[in-house]
């Protein structure tokens, strides 16, 4: 899964401690967002599974992980009452594969440093 | 005068991004005082404090559109409300932070004239400055 963390680099320049403390944050926040947006579904929440999708997309904006990002854009913009469940699942399914992948490359950034 | 430039307010219900955000601005070495909100009810209740106690408030508001119970666009408007109910002359600037491709807020950007910019997600120091040195410009 691409991502850039050019966007904490900037901010942090060279202060390796506080660029771990800003990636902890992805690390520990991210599955959060991801279960709210399988709930969202599991409930049937069109509202709550686009505003989830919302959601998640914020912070992966910052790590300009573009795959993801664009299934996001999908289910938060194009999914509606037509839109068959089966492939919303699938796209979720996607997006939760794609998240975990982030996640974990970020966990091995962070032991590196 | 009731605005203090050197102090910045940001509204955002995102930890991540707030924390990212709230360094990039202090790095910027531009304003004395960086204050988070996490939802913007605190941030209405924190505004109509400052304005009753007579204290100065930010004189940038950085504000998401998508927020649970009232959204950006709504945090504004009652904003206008307050301070036109206190009579407030100095008005903060406020520049709206979203990763929203809506059209439909685009277009309330453009029909909201309290509204100085639109930038969108992340935010960066490039176009951060540019908009901070835009509303220089315009004061």
């Amino acid at each position: 899964m691409n991502f850039s963390i050019e966007c904490i680099d900037e901010v942090t320049q060279n202060d390796s401690s506080l660029r771990n403390e800003i990636l902890q944050l992805f690390i520990d926040n991210l599955p959060d967002y991801i279960d709210e947006l399988e709930f969202s579904f599991k409930q049937n929440d069109l509202e709550g599974l686009k505003k989830s999708a919302h959601k998640l997309k914020t912070p992966l904006l910052t790590l300009k992980v573009e795959g993801i990002i664009n299934l996001l854009e999908f289910v938060e913009i194009e999914v509606d009452e037509y839109t068959p469940q089966n492939e919303i699942n699938k796209t979720l399914m996607q997006i939760v594969f794609g998240v975990q992948q982030v996640i974990y490359q970020l966990k091995l950034i962070n032991m590196v440093n | 005068m009731n605005i203090d430039n050197k102090s910045i307010l940001l509204i955002d219900d995102d930890v991540i991004v707030n924390s990212i955000n709230k360094k990039l601005i202090e790095s910027l070495n531009k304003f004395d005082s960086v204050e988070i909100k996490s939802n913007p009810e605190l941030a209405l209740e924190f505004f109509k404090n400052q304005i009753k106690n007579n204290e100065k408030i930010p004189g940038v508001i950085l504000v998401d559109i998508s927020m649970p119970v009232i959204d950006g666009f709504e945090f504004i408007d009652t904003i206008e409300e307050i301070l036109e109910e206190y009579n407030v002359v100095d008005i903060p600037s406020f520049i709206i932070l979203s990763g929203s491709k809506y059209k439909r807020d685009f277009e309330k950007f453009d029909k909201t004239p309290i509204i100085q910019k639109f930038l969108m997600k992340p935010l960066n120091k490039e176009d951060f400055n540019a908009a901070l040195q835009e509303l220089e410009m315009k004061s």
